[in-house]
């Protein structure tokens, strides 16, 4: 008992602290809202399930904490007094891990309280339940979120200040490893609090519990192990090896030992990365990436200047010699001056799905990919547009990427087809355009979101909704209305923090356009192509996918009416917001069923998404995504 | 004696040195690694980009640490003053060795990286100067700031806070970029890419603040002989850490609150027909020439309205209203428009289609402009019965002369009120209840907006014609228009001025008197409008999910249209959506539509695969002519089992 009226004589200044967050948490719901307008469906994301933006928040308070807890005891000296107490090393860490949590446990139990008095005076005849279950599990998962960053703040803070240099390696670490065994997401304490409901259920994640309690479990007693004694026998064991020469060597040994297996490991980590094979989907059918080989050769015209393989040299003088026409064809569209340097090109690979990309002043395109020097330098026409999108609105295009996406692809291809392309690419690229509206898929809200965009539909839509918006915008504004609105948007007076539709209105409006016209020139657009378009939207399939759990694998069984020329794919993801390069593809068995190991989508819950593609161009007709309980 | 100082340093931290080196050169190697094999960085120096704005942070924490704060912490610094020595080359070796070990960080990492981005793109002397310059004065500045924090001893970590809540809150309440702001500028996404343009003010800015921060350090570390620094140096308690924190977290919520909201900016659409009145300002945007003749007319029209409501109701806000068209739209299918952080009611309508029914929208557009004058506070569920009953009240001569005909006054909201009350077509028992005006949201849920409407309407129409229009007025000035505080004084607010409250004091009428009287016009009416009724048709329906696999389902709907549908039947639509979270319903706009031929076929299947556990919520509507609206078979809110 004295030695908890001690540990928590000692957290009083931080219990203080954690009671004044949630005081400022009720004061903001009773000074800057209505609290009887504050139902559950409002206060979830704040309140309930906050997310990242709290976890974060969280997990600094909780190292901040944590990292001095133990430690500070032997550096303030106090560890001696604690000694010559009738306790042991052990119960005396116990008792301040069990303290730390239980008061970790306010920030949740208030902010649930908080909801709970608010939804009582908010709710509606419709929605009048307190949803009891999912508050429950809330307040669980936050304690055992809470409870991990402990034990780690715990177990890293006998590095003292390089605990947190340590904190970011290991983010570091942990984002190279997902990217070739997305199943180390099961470690990501971060996805513990992110709701997955089952109906208005929230759903336990029990993969993510099962590697993380246990984790935080070997974490603590690794800091028991280090704070009960063998820390000090380390220290002891450190002195003396540091005062030797041999000493320092084998330390030194084992320091060069360390990073050198560390290097390996990661070296067969990568070796092992079972997404490489995965990497087949891209709307304009790159079926591999070509790394850059160690034979290059430089080259440059006017407006560029060239590195590609030294191999491809015939193909690569053929684009180097219309490169200029093509710069300044976008240029003079533009209406952009010619200052600004060479654009710097990469010519000896793209990123994996995609022919070209464009930078800061840099583009990258794959040479080996085609060998159509049209097709080639079409792919540098898109990019150069990209590149004068970035220059003429001073990178604000890139800087708003989730809300200007669409018009930025849309833009470069609209550009491409009008300045460089063919009939049938851009009878191609309108045809999917036409049956996502014929379908009533194509949303404008979603469009000006790419993360509302990524939660329901394949990414690359965004290609040829672009292009129509473009297309009716220059058709009711005329050539210069995309140039015109990309100055706009690097106008110095610019309202700073516009997203989505605000952005837009505000930038349409100081150019002196309508937005509201050119969504209806859109929409109007849209509409004449698929009457256009009609009999071909309307004689593809449906797929449906029904989805089985066996050998520790999920199968999507595809139920569709096979169509000639049409092929069937699938393909997987994590979570709404998983990256594009974090989809799983995957290729049908002998029963025609797309199988994906389990273990790489431990969450709660996975997505899939079924389409069809035609065998020959590409042109690839997705399904909304559909997310789906984990049960297996 | 410079030399043995620097000896001196290196012999106390060189294992602490050599461990940041190895650590710092892993989380290179991590980052560069992770960029080399995604390809998505573009240029492998995006990898030194990525490694000074999460490694140059905790590495110059950590030798700011090791060579100041633990000296001034241990007083060991005064073993250092009684050498012969003065103290500003004691700092100034101090500070030279810090910096020199992180400027080495960025050269080895540049040595390590440029050879590497060499096969992939020109290398040029100035490219290598411009991101050789903006790395080591990143550094240089991010190196001084530590060194400078480090000699304020106690106050460091306060100081740490204070910066990154200055910075958010800076950004929070002013225009201020902090991407465009001197240092964050120097790392931002061109710094891998700039070949010719040195930035040279983000430069300038970054180093002065270094220099600024320098000068700093070397001021306290120098002031009355070292004990400023060495005063300062005493470690803070737990005690004053947690006030501290707390003292920050309470100015930004202070900032949050009290600091400069975001201005709203003005909303216009050009080229559009734009009508002023005393309390409007109306602006219809037609999109084409072709359609400037309607949007003339039904700006004046909307204008008169959003006029003569201000000015009826009292209302002290009067946001304008912008309606756009919207060709791809049916004509009695209206979307709102989101207006964050402009203000204003937007609205999108296809009023130059064939079928606009321009009464229709304009009741609609009220209850919007209601909605959105008093910050959705007219929509609280005990209210808003009197919310929806409003637009129609209005258009339908609210200050005209008690008519005669009772409810009969306007046939198509008689029969939409009779449709909502009545239990089947056979009743002649009206089943309106107290419960339902206090649970108005499941009601409209039932009937659908229209009808609802309808509803609303006839109860306004009664109090009108009972108590008087002026009554009524008052009334619906005290529901609709009272401002409530915006804070946890709106719970009073609403408890005293609750509508049956203001039906007795304002209206003159008890609720339980109101409603036998409200009952009463209904049953009167009913009787009147008996066959009329009786031709309405009913939908009801229900939508089935059969398995397809244990965890994912196909849908299938079907049907009931009462009575059985003729050749000129109405359009029926099954309206889908799904559910997330907590939610209750969607907007309108999210809703996806699957038009059904109820001649033909009263069942079928959805497209797509449906997930077991997931929630849709749903309806089928019919557009009435005879009532002016949808009816609706009432939405659902379906777990998938």
């Amino acid at each position: 008992m004295p030695l908890l009226r001690k540990e928590l004589r000692a957290l009083i200044p931080f219990i203080g602290l954690v009671f004044f967050i949630c005081a400022i948490s009720v004061a903001d719901e009773m000074i800057d809202h209505w609290p009887d307008m504050r139902p559950l469906s409002l206060t979830i994301n704040t309140l309930v399930a906050p997310g990242p933006g709290y976890s974060v928040p969280l997990f600094l308070l909780v190292f901040a904490l944590g990292s001095g807890l133990l430690v500070r005891e032997q550096d303030e000296g106090t560890i001696e007094f604690i000694d010559s107490l009738p306790v042991s090393r052990s119960r005396v860490f116990w008792t301040k891990f069990l303290l730390a949590s239980l008061v970790f446990c306010l920030i949740p139990i208030s902010n649930l309280a908080i909801a709970v008095a608010l939804h009582g005076l908010s709710r509606t005849s419709i929605d009048p339940s307190f949803h009891w279950q999912a508050l429950l599990i809330s307040f669980f998962l936050a304690v055992c979120q809470s409870t991990f960053f402990l034990a780690l703040a715990l177990l890293l803070s006998f590095l003292r200040r390089f605990s947190w240099l340590m904190v970011v390696l290991l983010v570091w670490a942990y984002l190279l490893v997902e990217r070739f065994h997305p199943g180390v997401a099961v470690f990501n304490p971060l996805a513990l609090t992110m709701p997955h409901f089952a109906g208005q259920h929230w759903i336990l994640p029990t993969d993510l519990l099962k590697a993380q309690m246990p984790l935080a479990a070997v974490m603590l007693i690794g800091a028991w192990f280090l704070f009960a004694g063998a820390g000090d026998r380390i220290g002891q064991a450190y002195r003396k090896l540091s005062l030797s020469r041999a000493g320092l060597a084998v330390m030194a040994g084992a320091a060069v030992l360390t990073v050198v297996l560390g290097f390996v490991t990661a070296y067969y980590l990568i070796r092992q990365d079972p997404a490489s094979a995965d990497e087949s989907a891209d709307s304009r059918k790159v079926a591999r990436a070509v790394y850059a080989s160690w034979t290059t050769a430089h080259a440059s015209s006017t407006y560029y200047s060239f590195v590609y393989p030294a191999n491809l040299s015939d193909r690569a003088r053929a684009v180097i010699a219309h490169a200029d026409e093509v710069h300044e064809k976008v240029r003079t569209f533009l209406g952009a001056s010619a200052e600004g340097g060479r654009i710097a090109v990469d010519m000896t690979g793209s990123v994996p799905r995609h022919a070209g990309v464009a930078y800061w002043n840099t583009i990258r395109l794959d040479l080996a990919a085609f060998d159509d020097v049209d097709l080639l330098l079409g792919i540098l026409g898109h990019e150069t547009v990209h590149v004068y999108v970035n220059r003429l609105s001073d990178s604000r295009v890139e800087n708003a990427f989730d809300s200007t996406r669409f018009f930025n692809e849309g833009l470069a291809t609209y550009l491409e087809y009008r300045l460089f392309g063919s009939s049938e690419r851009v009878r191609q690229s309108r045809s999917v355009a036409a049956v996502m509206r014929q379908r009533r898929e194509v949303e404008f809200r979603e469009l000006v979101n790419n993360g509302l965009l990524r939660r329901n539909r394949d990414l690359n839509v965004v290609y040829p909704l672009g292009e129509v918006f473009v297309a009716a915008l220059v058709d009711r504004f005329g050539d210069d209305a995309p140039g015109t609105l990309l100055r706009t948007l690097a106008r110095k007076e610019r309202p700073s923090g516009l997203q989505g539709m605000e952005l837009w209105r505000d930038t349409f409006q100081a150019a002196g356009f309508s937005l509201e016209v050119a969504i209806d020139a859109f929409f109007s657009r849209l509409d004449v192509l698929a009457n256009e378009y009609r009999a071909f939207a309307s004689s593809l399939p449906r797929p449906r996918g029904a989805v089985h759990y066996e050998f520790g694998e999920i199968g999507v069984e595809p139920q569709w009416a096979p169509m000639e020329g049409w092929d069937i794919v699938c393909r997987f993801r994590q979570s709404a917001d998983s990256e594009e390069r974090e989809y799983l593809n995957s290729a049908s068995d002998d029963f025609g069923v797309f199988r994906v190991d389990s273990a790489l989508l431990p969450g709660a819950t996975f997505w899939f998404q079924i389409g069809i593609r035609e065998l020959g161009t590409g042109r690839t007709i997705w399904e909304p995504w559909r997310e789906i309980r984990n049960t297996r | 004696m410079i030399r043995r100082l620097i000896i001196k340093e290196l012999q106390e931290h060189w294992l602490p040195l050599s461990a940041l080196v190895a650590v710092s050169f892993t989380g290179l190697f991590l980052v560069t690694l992770g960029s080399i094999v995604t390809e998505e960085a573009g240029n492998v120096l995006g990898a030194l980009r990525s490694f000074l704005l999460t490694f140059g942070l905790p590495i110059a924490l950590v030798i700011s640490n090791r060579l100041v704060v633990r000296e001034y912490q241990g007083k060991t610094q005064l073993f250092l003053e009684s050498l012969p020595l003065t103290r500003a080359r004691m700092i100034a070796v101090k500070y030279a060795l810090g910096l020199v070990v992180m400027a080495g960080f960025v050269a080895v990492s540049l040595v390590m990286l440029l050879p590497v981005a060499a096969h992939r793109q020109p290398l040029t002397a100035r490219f290598v100067e411009i991101v050789a310059l903006r790395a080591l004065v990143f550094t240089f500045l991010v190196y001084a700031y530590f060194f400078a924090t480090g000699m304020l001893g106690r106050y460091r970590m306060a100081i740490y806070a204070l910066t990154l809540v200055g910075l958010v809150v800076l950004t929070m309440t002013t225009d201020l970029e902090l991407a465009r702001f001197g240092p964050f500028a120097l790392m931002n996404q061109t710094f891998p890419f700039e070949w010719d343009a040195f930035p040279v003010e983000p430069l300038l800015m970054a180093f002065g603040l270094g220099a600024a921060f320098s000068v700093l350090a070397f001021a306290l570390a120098l002031t009355r002989e070292g004990s400023t620094a060495a005063m300062l140096a005493e470690k803070m308690s737990h005690r004053e850490k947690m006030f501290v924190a707390a003292m920050l977290l309470g100015l930004m919520f202070l900032g949050g609150i009290f600091g400069k909201k975001p201005e709203k900016q003005p909303f216009a659409m050009p080229g559009a027909i734009v009508r002023h009145s005393p309390h409007a300002t109306v602006s219809v945007d037609p999109g084409r020439d072709e359609d400037l003749e309607a949007a003339r007319a039904l700006a004046s029209q909307v204008d008169k309205d959003i006029d003569g409501v201000v000015e009826y109701l009292g209302l002290k806000n009067s946001p304008p209203v912008y309606v756009a068209a919207r060709r791809d739209l049916d004509p009695n299918l209206y979307e709102r428009g989101e207006l964050l952080n402009s203000e204003g009611v937007l609205a999108r309508a296809n009023f130059a289609a064939g079928g606009f029914d321009v009464d229709r929208f304009r009741m609609w557009l009220i209850r919007e402009f209601v909605v959105t004058a008093t910050d959705q506070r007219a929509e609280l569920e005990s209210k808003s019965w009197v919310l929806d009953g409003l637009g129609p009240f209005w258009i339908n001569g609210h200050r005209a002369a008690p008519a005669t005909d009772g409810l009969l006054s306007d046939r198509r909201l008689a029969l939409r009120a009779l449709y909502g009350t009545g239990a089947g077509t056979e009743t002649r028992q009206t089943s309106l209840a107290a419960a339902d005006l206090r649970n108005w949201r499941s009601f409209r849920e039932r009937f659908g907006e229209g009808v609802a409407a309808g509803v609303a309407w006839s109860g306004l129409d009664v109090l009108s014609r009972h108590q008087g229009p002026e009554r009524t007025r008052q009334f619906l000035q005290a529901v609709l228009a009272s401002p409530a505080p915006k804070d946890v004084r709106a719970l009073a607010f609403e408890w005293q001025n609750g509508v049956d409250v203001q039906l007795e004091r304002i209206a003159g009428v008890p609720a339980s008197r109101f409603l036998t009287m409200w009952r009463e016009e209904l049953d009167a009416a009913r009787s009147a409008l008996q066959a009329d009724l009786a031709r309405l048709p009913r939908l009801d329906g229900a939508l089935l999910f059969a398995p397809l696999s244990p965890e994912t389902r196909t849908a299938q709907y079907r049907v009931a249209f009462e009575p059985a549908p003729a050749a000129d039947a109405p359009r029926v639509t099954l309206l889908h959506a799904d559910l997330s979270g907590f939610s209750a319903s969607v907007a309108p706009q999210e809703l996806q539509r699957e038009d059904i031929d109820v001649i033909h076929a009263s069942s079928g299947e959805l497209d797509g695969t449906w997930s077991r556990g997931a929630r849709v919520y749903w309806t089928f509507s019919a557009e009435v002519t005879d009532l002016g609206c949808d009816v609706i078979s009432g939405w659902k809110s379906q777990d998938i089992e």
